[in-house]
Parts: C-alpha cells; structure tokens; sequence
C-alpha cells in the first residue's frame, strides 16, 4: 500500500477526514513523484542494457548456473526474469511501496525456483548484479533511493 | 458427499479502492509490460497536480460543516438541520490527532440545537426563500422541499451523517485521483436510503459541490478536479441497485451462486480480451499475448521464439476463432511438452481445467469424470471436452480468450480455497503433486491426528497461560472441522478401556466414588466407612494427595456424615478452604490458577482460549470463591458427577501421559524401544507415539483418552453405576 492508501484507508476507518500530519505525508509523495516517474523511466528504457550487462556479470561470478550451461531455453528464461524483475523494481518506484514487489515478485519464488533446479543463491547473485548494473546508470543519490528495492528483492527470494 | 474439512484459506484482503498509481501498475501488470508513455504522462500530472490535490482536501476538511450546510439547508426547512450532524468523535489523546481549525460560526451555531418550534415559522421560511435566492442551481420543477419536523430526529441524523460522508469520500478520491472509492461505496445506496429522497439527495450533493467550488473561485484547475468526483458521485448515486453477479450452476455439484456487486467493484479491476478483425495492430497483439499468458501461464515467445506463428496470423485475420485458437494451443506440441510430459494424470487435470475454464475444480465428482475422458481417451479429447463444454460457451463464448475466474471476477464457492488459490499463482505449474485430489482426499479422512494450536480443538495439557506456545512441529495444510466436543479416536476396541485407564500412571486409584444418600442415612458402621472414604476421595481429587489432619474442613466433613449436605457441597466447602485457596491461588498467577482449579474440580483440562476467557471475567470482578462457585455449579459438573459423586479425573491428554510416563519411568511400563520417546512431541503430533502405544500396551489409542464412566463397589453404599457406551 502506497502512502495515499494507507493514510485513506486509516482515515476512512476511524470515519474521519485525512489529518494535517497524513496530508502532509502525501505532499512529499507527490512532491517526489515527478523525480521518481524519472528514475523509472530510465531503468526502463535501458532494460535490455540492463539484463545483458547485469547477465554477463552473472556468468562471469557463477560459472556454474543453469543459464550458463549452454541450453537457450535456460538462457532466455533467465534473461526473462531479470526483466521481470527489473519491472518490478520500477512498478515500487513507482508506487513509492515495496507491495509490487512482495505481492507479485517474492510470495513463493522461493519455491518456484527450487522446485524448477534453480539454486536459489545462483538467483540472488543474478539480482545482485542486476542491482549494480542498474544502479551504475544512475547518480548517486538516486542511486541511493534505488538501491532499497533491490535489496527488498534480494531479501526476499532468501527467506 | 459430506465435507469434513476445509482445505485452509488464505488471507484475503480485498482492496477497496485504488489510486491512480496502483491502478496503472495493476493493469501494466495484467499486460505484463512495462508502464507506458501514457501512462507515464498520466502519472506525472498527478503527481504535479499533487499538491493542489492535498490542498483542496485540506480546505473542504475545513470547512466541512459549511458545506454539509449548504447542502442540507436547501432541501431541508422548519429547523437548524446542522443541529443534526453529530460532531466527530473526541480523538483529542490519541496518537496522529491534528485538528482543523474550526471556523467560529459553526460552533456557534451548534449551540441553538433543536429549535424546531413553529413560533418561528415564518422565520425559517423566510430564511429557506433566501437561500433560494442565493447563486445556484434553480431547483428543480416540482420539488418539495422536507420539513425537519415531520421527518424525525433519527432520519435527519442520518440524512446529515450520509451528507458528511459523501464529502469525506469526495475528498478521499481528489487525494487518491481515481474515484473508485466514491464508486464502491456510494453504488448501490439508492436501494438502502428510501426512494422519496433520492431526489433531495441528489439536489443536496449538488449544493455541496457548489459550495465547495466557491472556496475555489479563482482555481479553475482545483474547480474542474472537485467537479469532477461531485459529478461522479451524483452518477453513481443515482444509478439503480446494481443487480448481483451470477454463477450459473450445472448440477448439484455446481450449483450457482450470487456475488454482490460491491465485492466485484472492490476487486483489482481485470481486463477481458476479445479478438476483433477489426482492431489495430497493438491490440491485437495484446489480445495475442493475453491468450498465451492464459493457456501457458506466461509469455512464451521470448522462451521458444515463435512456433504457432501461423496459427496466429489466420487467427488474427479472422480464419479461426478464438476458442479454435485456444484448441489449438491446448493440442500443440508445446503444451504437451509444458504441462502434459512433466506431470501425473491427475494434475494434468487441474492444470487443463484452470488453463481452459480459468478455474479449479469443484468436486472429486468432477475430476473423476474428466479422469475418465483422459484415461479412455487421451489429453486431446479432454482439451476437447474442457473446450465444447457449455460452460466455456456461456463464459468465454466464441471470440473471448479465457480468463481466471477467481475472487472479484465470480463468486467462489467456500470449499477447496488452498488448492483454488496456489492454483492461480505465477508458480503453479512447479507444483508437480496433484492438489485438489489430495484436499478431496482428506475431505474423506477421519480426523487428522494434529497438534490442536493452528488446526483443532484437543485437550491440552494445562499450559500455564501460554496460550501460543513455540510450534515444534510443522502443521499439515489441512484443517480439522471439529469442535470442543469431537473426540478423536484411533480405533482398537479388542481391548476393555479399563485397562488401559489402569495402566495411566498416575490414575491408579481407580474407584469413581458415589454415595448413595439412602442408604447413607442409616448410620451404619459399614456407613461411616463409605462416608469416610468419600471424604479421602475428596481431599485426593482436590489436592492429588491426602493433606495434615488441622489442614481438613472438619465442619463440612462433620455435614457430610450427618447427611447435612451432599457430597457436591463438601468438595466447593474444600475448594474454598484456606489451604486450596493457598495452593491454588495466591502463589498462582490467574490463567495457570484457572487451569489448576479448573482441572481439579472439573476433572479435565480447559480446551480452549475461550473457555479460559469466561472465567478471567469473574476472577477479576468476583474474585476466587466465585470462581469456586462458578465451577461447582456449572451444568458440566453436574452433568458429569451430579450431586453425590466424588469428581474424578476423566480425560487425560498425550502430553500429560507423557509427563506421567517420564516421571515414573521406573516403576511403569516402557514404551518399546522403536516406539521412541516422543519428548520433542513432533511424535505426538504425527500419531505415531500413540500407535506404538497401540501396539506395545494394547491401549486404546485414543488421542485423548476418556476415562470409562465405571463405579466401583467398595461399601455397600457405594453404588454400581452400568458402564456408559464407549464412544467408538
């Protein structure tokens, strides 16, 4: 839940209207908003960048990985999540929440991953690199403002 | 069929209503891309219109009561109708409490309430041509407006209270820049509020938007954003009661079920796909990929590069129809290779169904007769089947690609819900073990044999107040229907349950003591030994063993003798002595004093928060004799030993056989050594210990065994009760 949701739906509960302190939260929302729209667009535009780079470090760290084995399939998948996640990051940039990242990307990756061969660690290291490749692109501040997402990501494919 | 268990539901929180971001994230999400320039460019002018948008809610939070006035004094006359509208609860002292400040007037005005008298009729007619008067809207022909007196007290408060939350929820949708919220909560209301006042609603809602643009004369851009959410509540307002949503039902499997509209408005808002020759080239595509994303549950093409390429182009040209198309996929060779080599019958089943239908299975009935189509006669006469079935004709018909059926889009029926919702996630296709058989599989057990925290109500061992103690052992996925009164049994009936009872140690004095009143009363030696016997009977269930000769209540057991008082009043005389009350209850905190009391004069342990609950209520107003009192005369009590039984153990739980095991290790029968000792208890919740007891005591394994309501002769007075019939 954004900002915006949750001071509504605490207002909307006690059935009164959004308070100074609430509205004031939701100001600064706002007042980023412009300068996150811009964050996400680059990590946008330069996806395919992104996945290539963030993919080749991989390889070069994990020698031994499903993706690196020589099978395609196993190479596109792994570029296709990388996107995919990377997606994700910029849907929480966004939305200023970490939720788009939990409810869509993290509920039971673990498992999934697991159950498909793919050693978990392998998978994080690859977030790893996608986390630097991205943040790389970016100044240092936003690069800052960034960099918590992946590491939401990263902690929860762990757990 | 009778459905014994659930299969476990998750946590469902609806969201209900969204905001600008969260709803162009959903719907990018739907379509698995990326935000677009679009919608980008949407964004940004909410995020700069942002701060007009926190000001304006600022302003009418403000000056809420003038508005509301505005509104309620056009349609309403003879009266302050202000005086009505309950002033918001005092929150002065809880936490993120920042108030507005109030303009002077309205509290004012608050304190003329209820000037309802017709003296000053004139007045107030005076007044309501005025406000006519000022720059609004003309009201409309034939609109009368309501006197205040005639309408009643209750009906205005809550005329003024609904007019109070419409623009709170104005003012909610301006921050949230989507009216979804207006739209969820205002629908409908037309056939909750009575009919003759639609109209006046109506006309008051359009007073509070004028009034609360006038705050706003010079801000064309802040006017259009509050005009439009007025105009949006008006039109939702005034809609007719939307009709609910219908499941078709097929059989008595099947049957059809309502979905009210209001759950299906508050659900993430799910776009349907619908090929058309004549859509643009982008939307076709979309329609493309939604297809694909439903048949194999994500995008292939990036993974295989384009095999069914073909087979697209003659359906995006209008040669195949989408339900030919869906065939299609379902017979390709990449189906099979995905969902069809990887996994067993029976979850080729599941997965085809929810691939097909946009569903899980209702009901093992169901899944046998799709069993049969794809034993007989193979996975293309399923996909067959699935797809020529009426049901994909009554929902996806000919051109609509088929979509999940899940909450929001049609009602669920309240069964099978793990399954249904692992079944719709991004990874249930890894799930390789068939899920709905294995629900429909327990739905068939007996009871599980489980720990009770999380999943039933067993007996528990006296826990000291620690109600959610640290699990061991992980919980099965299944949930035991059963309720404080279930008793679970493992059946071995060869054996006499006597003789397992005999065999708890611990439980050894095995007389249930009962003095029979009639023939008491004759004082006999033989009778005064009876007498003296219960009395031990007593002190033992009280204390667990016999207490000093100066510690006893000599008067009550002196009552007891001469037929005074029944047995019942001795033990509550005992209970309420000075040496219980110290054992008992002063070095006691108050739940583990509840379970220790409740245990010795009950004879079972408590079963559950709730019933623990009931006396923390009377231990904090009423203190411990009442306690006492509550339990002596409790309708358990005398059901379970009436008025002239000693109380006797009767229940007694794996763990505290466990504990009686350990402690008296030496004197009592072992366990057999593969039985194990199960102290980590992750035996005791699997089943396992008791079957060993089972097998090596010839016990009757009962999770929690009851004790056989047997009297004993030792006195002539005492008398012989038939055994009840065993629960089997």
């Amino acid at each position: 839940m954004s900002i915006v949701t949750q001071s509504i739906a605490a207002a909307d509960r006690e059935a009164r209207y959004l308070s100074l302190g609430e509205l004031q939260a939701i100001k600064d929302f706002f007042a980023t908003g412009q300068h996150r729209l811009q964050i996400a667009m680059i990590l946008t535009e330069k996806e395919s960048y992104i996945v290539d780079h963030a993919s080749l470090r991989f390889w070069e760290r994990c020698r031994v990985t499903p993706s690196n084995s020589g099978i395609p399939r196993f190479r596109a998948s792994c570029m296709r999540d990388q996107a995919w996640y990377l997606r994700l990051v910029t849907y929480a940039i966004v939305a200023d929440d970490v939720e788009p990242i939990r409810v869509i990307g993290t509920k039971g990756a673990r498992t999934m991953y697991d159950s498909l061969g793919v050693p978990i660690q392998n998978v994080i290291e690859c977030m790893r690199c996608l986390k630097e490749v991205s943040i790389d692109l970016l100044s240092i501040e936003d690069g800052q403002s960034v960099a918590p997402y992946f590491d939401y990501l990263i902690q929860g494919l762990q757990s | 069929m009778t459905v014994h268990t659930g299969s476990g539901s998750p946590v469902v929180q609806p969201q209900q209503f969204q905001t600008l971001p969260m709803r162009l994230i959903a719907h990018a999400e739907q379509h698995d891309r990326a935000l677009s320039q679009t919608e980008l460019k949407g964004l940004l002018a909410f995020f700069t219109s942002g701060l007009k948008r926190s000001q304006i809610a600022e302003t009418i939070a403000q000056h809420s009561t003038e508005i509301v006035t505005a509104g309620a004094e056009r349609i309403f006359f003879g009266g302050t109708a202000i005086a009505y509208l309950d002033p918001p609860a005092n929150r002065e002292h809880l936490p993120g409490y920042a108030p507005f400040p109030k303009p002077v007037e309205a509290a004012k005005e608050r304190l003329k309430v209820q000037s309802t008298i017709r003296s000053n009729y004139l007045k107030e007619a005076v007044r309501f041509v005025q406000v006519q008067f000022e720059d609004r809207e003309p009201l409309p022909n034939g609109f009368r407006p309501i006197p205040i007196w005639r309408y009643g007290e209750v009906r205005m408060r809550r005329s003024m209270r609904d007019l109070g939350w419409f623009l709170r929820y104005v003012t909610y949708a301006i921050v949230a820049g989507d009216s979804s919220i207006v739209t969820v909560n205002v629908r409908g209301l037309r056939g909750v509020i009575p009919e003759d006042v639609t109209e006046a609603t109506v006309i008051a809602i359009q007073d509070m938007k004028w009034k609360a643009l006038s705050y706003f004369k010079t801000d064309s851009e802040a006017q259009e954003l509050i005009r439009q959410e007025f105009d949006q509540l008006v039109a939702e307002y005034i809609v007719q009661k939307p009709t609910v949503r219908v499941r078709q039902g097929v059989s008595n499997e099947q049957q059809g079920l309502q979905l009210p509209e209001s759950y299906a408005l508050s659900a993430t808002i799910r776009q349907k796909f619908v090929m058309k020759p004549n859509l643009s080239v982008t939307e076709q595509n979309s329609v493309v990929k939604a297809a694909y994303r439903q048949v194999f549950e994500r995008d292939i093409t990036h993974e295989y590069g384009v095999a069914l390429s073909e087979l697209e182009s003659r359906w995006k040209e209008g040669q195949l129809s989408t339900k030919e198309f869906i065939r299609q996929l379902g017979k390709s060779r990449s189906y099979r290779k995905l969902f069809y080599e990887p996994f067993t019958i029976s979850r080729i089943v599941e997965l085809s169904v929810r691939h097909f239908l946009g569903r899980g299975i209702y009901s093992i009935g169901e899944f046998q007769s799709y069993f049969e189509i794809i034993t007989n006669k193979g996975f293309a006469a399923l996909v067959d089947a699935l797809i020529d079935s009426t049901e994909y004709a009554d929902y996806f018909g000919e051109e609509t690609v088929p979509y999940l059926r899940g909450l929001g889009q049609e009602a669920q029926e309240c069964r099978n819900w793990g399954a249904q919702h692992e079944l719709f996630k991004f990874s249930a296709s890894v799930h390789k073990a068939p899920q709905f058989l294995t629900v429909f599989g327990h739905y068939q057990q007996t009871l599980p044999n489980q720990h009770p925290y999380g999943v039933g109500h067993d007996l528990l061992e006296t826990q000291f107040g620690a109600v959610f103690p640290k699990p061991e052992w992980k919980h099965l996925g299944q949930v035991g229907e059963f309720n404080p009164n279930h008793r679970r049994i493992l059946i071995d009936t060869n054996n006499n349950p006597l003789e397992h009872w005999a065999k708890i140690p611990g439980a050894n004095h095995l007389k249930v003591l009962k003095l029979n009143p009639i023939v008491h009363s004759q004082a006999t030696v033989n009778g005064s030994i009876a007498v003296n016997a219960v009395i031990e009977g007593v002190y033992q269930q009280l204390f667990g063993r016999q207490i000093y000769a100066e510690q006893r209540s000599h008067l009550a057991e002196a009552k007891l003798k001469s037929g005074e008082i029944a047995v019942k009043e001795l033990v509550r005389q005992v209970a309420k002595s000075k040496v219980f009350r110290q054992i008992y209850w002063e070095e006691l905190y108050v739940t583990k004093a509840i379970e220790a009391i409740h245990r010795r004069i009950l004879g079972r342990p408590t079963q559950t928060r709730q019933e623990i609950a009931q006396y923390y209520d009377t231990c904090a107003r009423r203190g411990f004799y009442a306690l006492i009192d509550q339990l002596v005369d409790s309708h358990e009590y005398t059901q379970a030993f009436g008025q002239d039984t000693v109380p006797y153990e009767r229940s007694i739980t794996p763990q505290g056989y466990q504990m009686r095991v350990q402690g008296r290790a030496g004197s009592l029968p072992q366990l057999h050594e593969s039985a194990g000792n199960p102290v980590n208890g992750s035996r005791v919740a699997d089943g396992t210990w008791m079957k060993a007891i089972v097998q090596n005591h010839s016990m009757n394994g009962k999770a929690n065994v009851d004790r056989p309501q047997i009297e004993l002769l030792i006195v002539p007075e005492v008398e012989i009760v038939q055994p009840e019939s065993m629960e089997v």
